[in-house]
């Protein structure tokens, strides 16, 4: 059976149910394959589907039974201690709240001396010196990054990671948001800075690791 | 200043890294919002509790997986919860949705300030007002659907009207939020 083709239009009027998951299997697919060859359907699909995100936050708090907390932790069984790259990112991003709710707290790069796995943090600065943000990027051939800007006013920006051979790669396009977190699929010893853009593509700042 | 004070990405990090300060400030922040929703979708807060339990666990063992290019914390860490309840429902049979919880969904008032993960959240208050703002009949279908996780066959079945007119609901009932969410984004004319 050939697999059903949609038009913009077809899509647009089955986005909500596509949104919801609602779609039956042979819609769904459809859908997706349109999605994948269409950024405005995307677009259009994902914008429904954050609103039926954030109604689900609307759920109202319910306080757990005493002990609860507890119980959580107990299965969580994290490591006693925190470990010391575990406590590294933690200093790192506290680094990040304070120097971005206060004074800047002249740290540029600190490099964490354990010898198992290195994560540095970089100031991402405007062309004028201006501080603007925090990144964090763990060691790794798939480092962890991390990245706290001041100012979500600034609107929509993208963040590219720049490589040592000096050639950048995209790494992900954000609107209203001051931080994020994820995986990179550049090894750490290829990058040598991030970069922050506008939606028009100039630099809002750089961030430059050693 | 402590773990409590990082935002929801920087705890999940931590997570990620087995950072026990992270993980406390990571449940203690979220443990009344995932328990909420918990029971709100079972109706029984022993299950319930059974399932925010789960959840955390589950958002703790995939942590280093979490891509918050994708979507906050907070949303990833409310989708798992929210299928691993709706997973529970139905294993336990389809059961009809109590009609006190039906007309609870009808005139329900959303509380946007006192919690943590709301403060601050414009966007959310915009999709709160929206909602109250909506007819009952259309807030009670998107509700069952994004709450409840019904599908449009079921919103149709537990407010006994026809399919099409169930999923003509859901559907103009998510496009009012967005709509109020664009509006809200351009700012006042």
């Amino acid at each position: 059976m050939n697999p059903l083709k949609l038009t913009c239009a077809e899509v647009v009027e089955l986005a909500p149910d596509a949104a919801l998951d609602l779609l039956d299997g042979q819609q769904r697919a459809a859908v997706v394959a349109h999605l994948d060859d269409c950024a405005r359907c995307r677009a259009e699909v994902h914008e429904l589907l954050d609103v039926a995100d954030l109604t689900v936050l609307l759920v109202p708090d319910d306080e757990p039974p005493v002990g609860f907390e507890d119980r959580v932790l107990a299965s969580l069984q994290p490591s006693q201690a925190t470990s010391p790259v575990g406590r590294w990112l933690m200093a790192a991003a506290i680094v990040i709240v304070v120097s971005l709710g206060a004074v800047a707290t002249g740290l540029v790069v600190a490099r964490h001396p354990s010898p198992a796995m290195s994560a540095d943090v970089a100031v991402v600065n405007t062309e004028a010196g201006s501080d603007i943000g925090r990144v964090v990027v763990t060691g790794g051939t798939k480092p962890w990054l991390f990245m706290a800007l001041s100012d979500q006013s600034q609107g929509a920006y993208a963040c590219e990671l720049i490589k040592v051979d000096g050639t950048s790669v995209g790494i992900g396009e954000f609107e209203g948001r001051a931080d994020w977190s994820g995986r990179v699929q550049v090894p750490r010893d290829q990058i040598s800075g991030v970069r922050v853009t506008d939606a028009a593509g100039n630099t809002l700042g750089t961030a430059t690791l050693s | 200043m402590d773990a409590a004070l990082l935002s929801d990405d920087a705890l999940v990090g931590g997570m990620a890294v087995g950072d026990a300060d992270a993980c406390l400030a990571f449940v203690r922040r979220h443990q009344r919002g995932v328990f909420g929703l918990a029971s709100r979708l079972l109706g029984e807060r022993a299950l319930a509790e059974d399932v925010a339990q789960m959840a955390f666990t589950k958002a703790w063992q995939n942590a280093a997986s979490f891509d918050g290019r994708r979507a906050s914390a907070v949303t990833w860490l409310y989708t798992i919860a929210r299928n691993l309840a709706i997973d529970e429902l139905r294993r336990r049979r389809p059961e009809p949705i109590a009609a006190e919880d039906l007309a609870q969904l009808s005139s329900e008032r959303f509380e946007v300030g006192p919690s943590d993960r709301l403060l601050g959240r414009e966007d959310l208050r915009v999709v709160a007002a929206a909602l109250e703002a909506l007819p009952a009949p259309q807030r009670r279908a998107l509700l069952l659907a994004t709450w409840h996780g019904c599908t449009a066959q079921e919103v149709a079945d537990t407010e006994q009207i026809p399919l099409g007119t169930a999923k003509t609901r859901i559907r103009t009932a998510l496009i009012r939020l967005r709509s109020a969410r664009v509006e809200a984004d351009r700012g006042p004319q």
